[in-house]
């Protein structure tokens, strides 16, 4: 058994930009391991931006707005939604960086390339900072809770999908003025007041592709965050549906995890929301008997994992000897330690992690 | 899961130190874990384990 996505390459990001740029970036972001965050929106600035002001200025065209939505969504949707999660969750520019505009650059995120992938302006952070990390998953708080639905149903989550895409636009600002937050409140109501308006707008101008920018997006990136969520939240602890040990899971060494910002880390985002995505694989190790004593479920989805006959002896003590890899020496020898360690060491019961550790 | 072909992610588990489990008993945890949680009326606003609604 070996943690292969320690050492991978990451591939959020297509291209680098020019080295001004890349020099630029780093003299401004808060953290330069967000290098691949910062690559992947300028290949979205380059790339994505121009074929939609040129879709506009085109006579329309089901075919071309079929061929954008599809193509840039295979692109770029997943990574975006995940970069957008994480510089979100962290800000992305430090202060006084962007010639003293860092703090609306760092909404550029939310504010302006979501809408392009159809997620309504400025709503993101109210929806999983403020409400799905606080409320954690609990039902009648958070709006995309999963644990009232039996998770492998599909008619439960066409049920969950369809309150999401209708409830949202009334859940997400009432949440806000429930809470008396007037700032998110009038921030979300603004922020989805002014995409439906310009809906509105550009449906009068052309309502071709204004269905192909605007509106099938918006379906698609909901459908998808949806399933995402619902899939992370699938399998939830009946004894304790609040820990956040018991309603994540992880997923190791799926090649996904260099494309998401190693999204198949989702426990040890709950546990901690601020821990950086690039820290996930070695907080693990170091925090694998914390798992393993509050049974928390880990998956393997790599190649490795079709070798063992017996998945539920992995990385038990005596099935060491399978640990063989030269080219992953370095996860390794960490996961190897880390389990002798753990094979003599004895676990207390201390309180499970709850909640988020600040945003 | 949606094709209730449980065993595939059955075959994916990893125990890192927890009690062993047989394919079958991971197979009952899943599906455990999968059943939604029950509204109670103590007030607290929470679920608990229960059958589905």
């Amino acid at each position: 058994m070996f943690l292969d996505d320690i050492n991978k390459p990451r591939q959020e990001y297509y291209f680098k930009p020019p080295g001004f740029v890349t020099r630029w970036l780093e003299a401004s972001l808060q953290d330069k391991r967000d290098m691949p965050i910062a690559w992947l929106y300028w290949n979205i600035m380059v790339t994505m931006y121009p074929a939609l002001f040129l879709l506009w200025a085109l006579p329309p065209s089901n075919l071309l707005g079929a061929s954008y939505l599809v193509g840039f969504n295979v692109l770029y949707m997943q990574r975006f939604i995940l970069a957008m999660h994480y510089s979100t969750h962290k800000r992305l520019f430090k202060k006084g960086s962007c010639l003293g505009a860092s703090e609306f650059v760092n909404k550029f995120n939310i504010c302006v390339v979501a809408p392009v992938f159809g997620i309504p302006c400025n709503t993101y952070w109210l929806h999983h900072v403020v409400m799905h990390h606080v409320d954690n998953n609990a039902w009648n708080k958070d709006l995309s809770a999963t644990e009232g639905y039996q998770r492998d149903s599909f008619k439960h989550w066409l049920w969950y999908w369809v309150r999401f895409m209708v409830g949202s636009w009334v859940e997400l600002p009432y949440y806000a003025f429930r809470k008396k937050r007037w700032d998110l409140f009038a921030g979300c109501f603004l922020g989805m007041a002014g995409t439906m308006g310009a809906y509105a707008y550009a449906h009068a101008l052309n309502p071709i592709t204004s269905f192909w920018t605007m509106a099938a997006p918006f379906i698609a990136v909901s459908t998808a965050m949806m399933f995402g969520n619902w899939s992370q939240h699938a399998f939830i602890k009946p004894e304790d549906p609040r820990c956040n040990f018991g309603l994540a899971y992880t997923v190791l060494n799926h090649p996904d995890n260099q494309k998401s910002f190693n999204d198949g880390w989702h426990t040890l985002h709950h546990v901690n929301s601020q821990l950086h995505w690039s820290e996930f694989p070695e907080t693990f190790v170091k925090r694998l008997a914390e798992h393993a004593e509050k049974d928390s479920l880990v998956f393997d989805q790599g190649t490795a994992s079709w070798a063992f006959p017996n998945p539920g002896t992995l990385w038990r003590p005596e099935s060491q000897d399978c640990l063989r890899n030269a080219s992953h020496e370095r996860g390794l020898t960490r996961l190897t330690r880390f389990v002798h360690t753990q094979s003599v060491s004895s676990t207390s019961g201390s309180l499970c992690s709850r909640g988020t550790t600040g945003f | 899961m949606f094709t209730g072909n449980h065993g595939f992610l059955a075959d994916r588990y990893v125990n890192i130190g927890q009690k062993k489990r047989t394919r079958e008993e991971v197979i009952a945890l899943l599906k455990q874990r999968l059943a939604p949680l029950k509204h109670t009326s103590d007030g607290s606003g929470e679920w608990k384990r229960g059958e589905a609604e």
